[in-house]
């Protein structure tokens, strides 16, 4: 009898571990991952955190305890653990290989949204759809992102993704719009950035004036701080006043692109 | 050492401050890389100025002029040939410099210079290999230094060529041209400088170098930093920094670490020397410190370092010691003793530091290991920097740029800016700089830089809440610099880009309202508008929101678009009655609105009326007008408008043609029978216009439309068939009002009103009292009576008025249009004789006249008429012949498509009466040629004319209707149908559309088919003007 009990008791304790198990998974739908999340106060709390969209809230689990806190309250999340395959398929993507690439990065998308690796799939899913003749959905799923998490917009290459998406799709007063607002409210980073994505669309529609004076010009001389698009703005310059034969000018921003950026892909293209 | 670092070593703007120091601290040791090569030029101050001269002609591109120049001086020939090659060089004539170095051949100091010389210009021109061969060749000739003599040329040679090899970005040549100058064994300081230098290269060289050549090149190094060390003064510093490189290169990274504290007590006895000179000069030498560098440096060393470890995955501990110190030992209190991080060196730069070039950069970098240390070891730095220390720090720095700024060297002190803006580009100090940054841009006339900057400073701060206003102000300051500069279109440029971005700025409303109103001024009505259209956009609420509301309202009204002025009018009523205590500016728009109303047709005539009914309703009410007028000279205004809007509204009431529904109703119901409309309007409203008038001279006897209004009443009884009332307002207006206008011309005045109302009979008897030579009129008024009973087609009274003027003036102002208008006069009357002759003089007398195309038509009509009526063949055709002739005349002056067209049919015309006359005095064969001549003329207008131009359009409609007959007449059919085909397919709708259906079936059942038309017709011979 007492075997037969202690049988029971262990099916039923089975029984009860699965519906627990099975309980927390029904409670626990969704992309659940370890993590820490650092308040704007400095407060931090670490555990089993997910993300619900419809509260835009987010929700932790240490131990038995479960605590809300909205989104706006969290000033960063910290993975325990990264995505496995993120640093590859972001190699694969840089190395070309774009359809091969777009499920599983949507998928890290979708799962940790507002995890911080969203914004980076996210960010590479749009080249892969840009590269693969689908701006039309990468602007689609740009958008969307924002729509859920609008400081995304802070982010300087994610911007500059979505704004190349636009610019291909030709959506000229959108992303001029876009782009003002950045220019005059965003950080310097952001602005320098969407400063040649307007000269980029000027010079679209054959207006490499413009696009010196209100675009790569700009950047060039008022955004020496921001390194990183140097190159680019410089690159840029140049081939905007030889289109319109102010070769003096070229060559002034052709020598400080050789000499100040000389490992940079763009001064590389002019070797 | 990479380039950026060596930019952070040697800043730009620092690059003079070495020599400059060694110049300050040895005080009488004469300059070397100068002019002074132990002698100095020996020429007169007078020659020397005509050689700056011809050198700055040459700079100019002038070569020639400063060759001309350079002709009339008196050289000593060594100065002489180095001139003539320079000159030779700068055109590129290097066959001709190479003669003159070739004439003087041999190696004295004097040969050198020339050849170098030459070398200089292939230099310039590009041609380095040739230049570096003739330097090369000059050094090889002194391999161990050259001889005492020689020694102040060879060390400008050298030293310049270095310079000119590191411009070219080749090191190593750079590398031997220094070497070569150590060689000549200059004066200590120059000796230490040369080093230094030379070692700053071979340092870039090392970097680039494989593990094979960099021992040696690290030993060069090491031998000159050794002797350098020797003596404390800015060099020091900088082999202190040198050696830390080598250390890095190394991989020796304590080492690096170590120098600081090895070398402390040096470079503090250079920080003290440094601040006593500071104190004695009142040049500010301390932000060259070397103890400020070497601590920069080596902390950059060792955070890049730090930096690298961490990305790498390497020792953190290690990283973590690069950044805040190794523990050394305890301190007594038990603590852990650490040496200095980078952290450290940061803070103490920035801190004690902070007019360096260096400090900047170390906050922005202690802010960078304080976020590392939190990120990566959640490690918090108990040093803070302040944002006091901040400022002081960019106050420092901008004071600097300032400063040149100030003393005009706008070249340095933009570059200072740039460097100091890239450091702090958003501060409050920032905007100040960058407006005058973009005043150095202007006096460099460097203008796509200042375009570049000014939109930059207007798009970026817009929204700034703390900087809008500040950067708003430079704009405004940077436009008026422009101003100054008389540069009308870019302070216009500057304008429009404040205009565009700062719509929330303080002063863009009044801005744009001065500008608006000096185009205004200057009739540039777009322009205006497009400034009033803005402040009305971003700027309402503000006082010249209204001013602008009330601009665009004139403009529209100056450019007769009366719609587009009453929707203006409306929304500034409504806008003004928003405000308390609006005054007199409402009264005024709804007058405007009033007038408005009424230029805008009979349509809106009752509106307007009514709207002059409410204004008057509240200005008679002496309560509800206090609330628009504000002041004595307001309520005059509101008075004076109160009087127009009463003489208006009377005006309005006589100019109806319609009876409103409700009125005619009521007359209907009154009379229990319908009252004609003509009735009502001359009983009911004219003499209500009457009542009006009166009341408006009986309440306001000085107001200026009084005798206006007595002379309209005079008028109005005289429609009303009342002429004793008529006499007595013309009396009262005559007796109360003698001196006015109204009052002299009263009969004048009166016919005019009369031909407006379309009173023809009446005005007729009024003109002939004038024309009858009672009271004085002038004879304009004569000529404007005679004109409007001319248009008015009472032509035999008009001729009265035309014949007065012939009669007693001379001016050709008035006789000229009196002789025109009594030809077209006569020709009305039929009087064709008459009027030929008239019009035949005026031809004959006035040949430029501005009314020639009107006189030749009228002539040529005469004409035609008079010779349709002569027997005489000869005569006959010779008066015809005038008549085309005129036309031909007429032609000549004409300049509009649809003119011509007109003269051309009216030449057909001519033809056809011609051909008419001969058919009638029966010679058949000319009639048949004048025809003939006829279609030709008319088939030319119909084969060339546009029908698509609506000012061509009628007149060839009347060539199609005038030519069809005549081909059906010569039998023509097929050309009389396809005429009138393409009649039809062009003009479907046309004026002559139902009898060229007719010409058309006649034409098709005579016989016609649309075949291709008959060869086009020669064209008529026709007399040459005389």
């Amino acid at each position: 009898m007492t075997q037969r009990y202690l049988r029971h008791r262990k099916i039923r304790m089975l029984v009860c571990s699965f519906a627990v198990i099975i309980g927390a998974s029904a409670c626990w739908a969704g992309a659940v991952h370890k993590a820490t999340l650092i308040k704007h106060n400095g407060g931090r709390a670490q555990g089993f955190v997910r993300y619900l969209p419809a509260s835009k809230a987010f929700e932790l689990k240490a131990g038995a305890v479960t605590q809300s806190l909205q989104a706006s309250e969290v000033a960063k999340v910290v993975l325990l653990e990264q995505p496995a395959q993120l640093q590859q398929l972001v190699a694969a993507v840089k190395r070309g290989q774009y359809l091969a690439a777009i499920a599983p990065l949507k998928k890290i998308k979708d799962e940790y949204e507002m995890f911080g690796p969203d914004l980076i799939a996210a960010q590479y899913l749009a080249v892969a759809y840009l590269n693969s003749g689908k701006a039309a959905e990468a602007v689609r799923m740009c958008e969307e992102l924002l729509r859920g998490n609008p400081t995304a917009s802070k982010s300087g290459e994610f911007a500059g993704i979505y704004w190349d998406a636009l610019l291909k799709e030709k959506k000229y007063a959108t992303l001029r719009r876009i782009l003002e607002d950045a220019i005059q409210t965003g950080s310097r980073d952001i602005a320098a950035v969407a400063l040649v994505k307007r000269g980029d669309m000027d010079m679209e529609k054959g207006e490499s004036k413009k696009a010196l004076l209100d675009g790569y010009l700009r950047t060039i001389l008022a955004f020496q701080d921001i390194k990183t698009i140097q190159p680019e703005a410089l690159y840029k310059a140049m081939k905007a006043h030889t289109a319109v034969n102010e070769h003096h000018y070229a060559e002034k921003w052709r020598k400080r692109l050789l000499s100040g950026y000389p490992n940079s892909d763009y001064a590389k293209k002019l070797k | 050492m990479n380039r950026r670092m060596r930019s952070s070593t040697l800043p730009a703007r620092c690059v003079g401050f070495p020599v400059l120091f060694l110049v300050a601290m040895a005080v009488s040791t004469p300059a070397v890389f100068g002019q002074d090569l132990g002698g100095g030029s020996g020429l007169s101050p007078e020659v020397e100025a005509e050689l700056d001269y011809a050198d700055r002609l040459m700079a100019a591109g002038m070569a020639d002029y400063s060759e001309a120049i350079f002709k009339t001086l008196s050289l000593p020939p060594e100065i002489k040939d180095i001139r003539e090659i320079r000159n030779a060089c700068a055109q590129g004539k290097f066959p001709e410099a190479e003669k003159i170095v070739a004439k003087r051949g041999g190696e004295t100091q004097e040969a050198w210079t020339l050849k170098l010389s030459l070398a200089d210009g292939y230099y310039m021109w590009g041609k380095y290999a040739e230049a570096q061969k003739i330097y090369d060749g000059f050094f090889a000739k002194f391999p161990d230094g050259p001889k005492p003599a020689l020694k102040g040329f060879y060390l400008e040679s050298a030293y310049k060529y270095s310079q000119m090899m590191l411009m070219m970005d080749n090191k190593p040549a750079a590398a031997k041209a220094y070497r070569a100058a150590v060689k000549a064994k200059p004066e200590r300081h120059i000796d230490r400088q040369l080093k230094s230098e030379l070692c700053e290269v071979l340092l870039q060289l090392a970097e680039e170098a494989d593990a094979k050549a960099r021992p040696a090149l690290l030993a060069e190094i090491k031998k000159y930093v050794d002797e350098i060390l020797w003596v404390q003064d800015l060099w020091f510093g900088r082999a202190i920094v040198m050696l830390a490189h080598m250390q890095k290169m190394q991989n020796n990274i304590d080492g690096a670490m170590s120098l600081i504290d090895d070398y402390t007590s040096q470079l503090k006895d250079i920080d003290k020397a440094l601040k006593q000179s500071a104190d004695e000069t009142g040049e500010d030498m301390t932000k060259l410190s070397p103890m400020a560098q070497c601590r920069y440096m080596i902390g950059v060393i060792m955070h890049d370092e730090a930096k690298k470890i961490v990305k790498e995955g390497g020792d953190r501990q290690r990283a973590l010691d690069l950044l805040i110190g190794k523990v050394t030992g305890r301190t007594s209190r038990g603590k852990d003793k650490r040496s200095s991080g980078s952290l450290q060196h940061f803070l103490n730069v920035f801190i004690r530091y902070p007019n360096t070039s260096w400090a900047p950069d170390c906050g922005n970098r202690f802010r960078e290991v304080e976020e590392m240390l939190k990120e990566v070891w959640d490690k918090e730095v108990k040093a803070k920097i302040t944002p006091a220390q901040w400022n002081a720090v960019e106050l420092a720095q901008f004071r600097e740029a300032r400063s040149l700024f100030k003393q005009q060297r706008f070249k340095e002190a933009s570059e200072a800016y740039e460097q100091v803006l890239a450091l702090f580009p958003e501060r409050e100090n920032s905007v100040a700089a960058m407006g005058e940054l973009a005043a150095c841009y202007i006096e460099l006339e460097e203008h796509l830089s200042c375009d570049v900057l000014l939109r930059h400073v207007a798009e970026r701060f817009c929204r700034n809440k703390e900087l809008m206003v500040a950067a708003g102000d430079q704009l405004v300051r940077v436009a008026f610099k422009f101003s100054e500069r008389n540069d009308e279109a870019r302070m216009r440029e500057a304008y429009d880009v404040f205009f565009t971005y700062m719509t929330q700025h303080p002063r863009a409303a009044s801005e744009l309202f001065r500008f608006a109103q000096e185009e205004f001024r200057g009739n540039n009505l777009d322009k205006a508008m497009s400034y009033y259209e803005q402040i009305v956009a971003n700027h309402e609420g503000k006082p010249v929101y209204f001013d602008a509301l009330s601009q665009i309202a004139f403009v529209h009204s100056k450019q007769e678009r009366p719609g587009d002025e009453v929707k203006t009018l409306k929304l500034l009523i409504e806008k003004l009655k928003a405000q308390e205590n609006p005054g007199h500016a409402v009264v005024s728009a709804m007058f405007r609105f009033a007038n408005a109303l009424k230029a805008l047709g009979p349509k809106y005539l009752p509106l307007a009326i009514s709207k002059y009914s409410d204004l008057e309703k509240m200005l008679l009410d002496k309560e509800a007008r206090l609330a628009y007028q504000n002041s004595a000279e307001e309520a005059e205004s509101n008075a004076r408008i109160l009087q127009a809007s009463l003489f208006y509204r009377a005006m309005a009431d006589c100019m109806r043609t319609v009876v409103p529904k409700n009125v005619s109703d009521y007359f209907a119901k009154k009379y229990k029978r319908k009252v004609p409309d003509a009735l009502i309007l001359k009983t009911y409203y004219k003499a209500g216009a009457i009542k009006t008038l009166l009341t408006l001279v009986d309440s306001f006897p000085k107001s200026d439309f009084s005798p206006l209004a007595l002379s309209q009443i005079g008028t109005l009884y005289t429609v009303l068939e009342k002429p004793d009332d008529a006499r007595k307002a013309l009396q009262r207006l005559q007796k109360e009002y003698p001196e006015s206008e109204q009052a002299k011309n009263a009969v004048f005045m009166i016919g005019l009103n009369l031909l407006e109302m379309g009173m023809e009979r009446e005005a007729i008897g009024y003109f002939k009292e004038m024309f009858s030579g009672k009271g004085e009129y002038a004879a304009g008024q004569i000529l404007t009576a005679g004109k409007a009973l001319y248009d008015a087609k009472q032509y035999a009274v008009a001729l009265q008025a035309f014949d007065r003027i012939i009669k007693s003036e001379t001016e050709r102002g008035y006789v000229e249009p009196a002789r025109v208008r009594k030809g077209q006069s006569l020709l009305a009357l039929k009087k064709f004789k008459e009027a030929a002759d008239v019009l035949r003089g005026v031809l004959a007398d006035y040949p430029s006249s501005g009314y020639t195309i009107e006189i030749c038509l009228g002539a040529s009509q005469a004409f035609a008429a008079v010779a349709s009526e002569t027997a005489d063949a000869e005569s006959r055709r010779a008066i015809f012949d005038e008549g085309v002739v005129a036309m031909k005349r007429a032609r000549k002056f004409a300049k509009a498509a649809g003119k011509k067209t007109e003269l051309d049919v009216g030449v057909a015309r001519i033809f056809e009466r011609k051909s008419a006359a001969e058919t009638q005095f029966g010679d058949a064969a000319k009639a048949e040629q004048y025809r003939n001549d006829a279609v030709a003329a008319y088939q030319a207008v119909i084969m060339f004319q546009n029908p698509d131009d609506e000012t061509v359009a009628p007149h060839l409609e009347d060539a199609y209707f005038y030519c069809l007959p005549l081909l059906l007449e010569m039998e023509r059919w097929d050309d009389a149908l396809q005429d009138a085909d393409r009649y039809i397919k062009d003009f479907p709708k046309g004026k002559h559309t139902l009898k060229v259906r007719q010409y058309q079936s006649k034409a098709r059942v005579s016989g016609g088919t649309k075949a291709a038309p008959s060869a086009a017709p020669a064209p008529a011979t026709t007399p040459e003007e005389g």
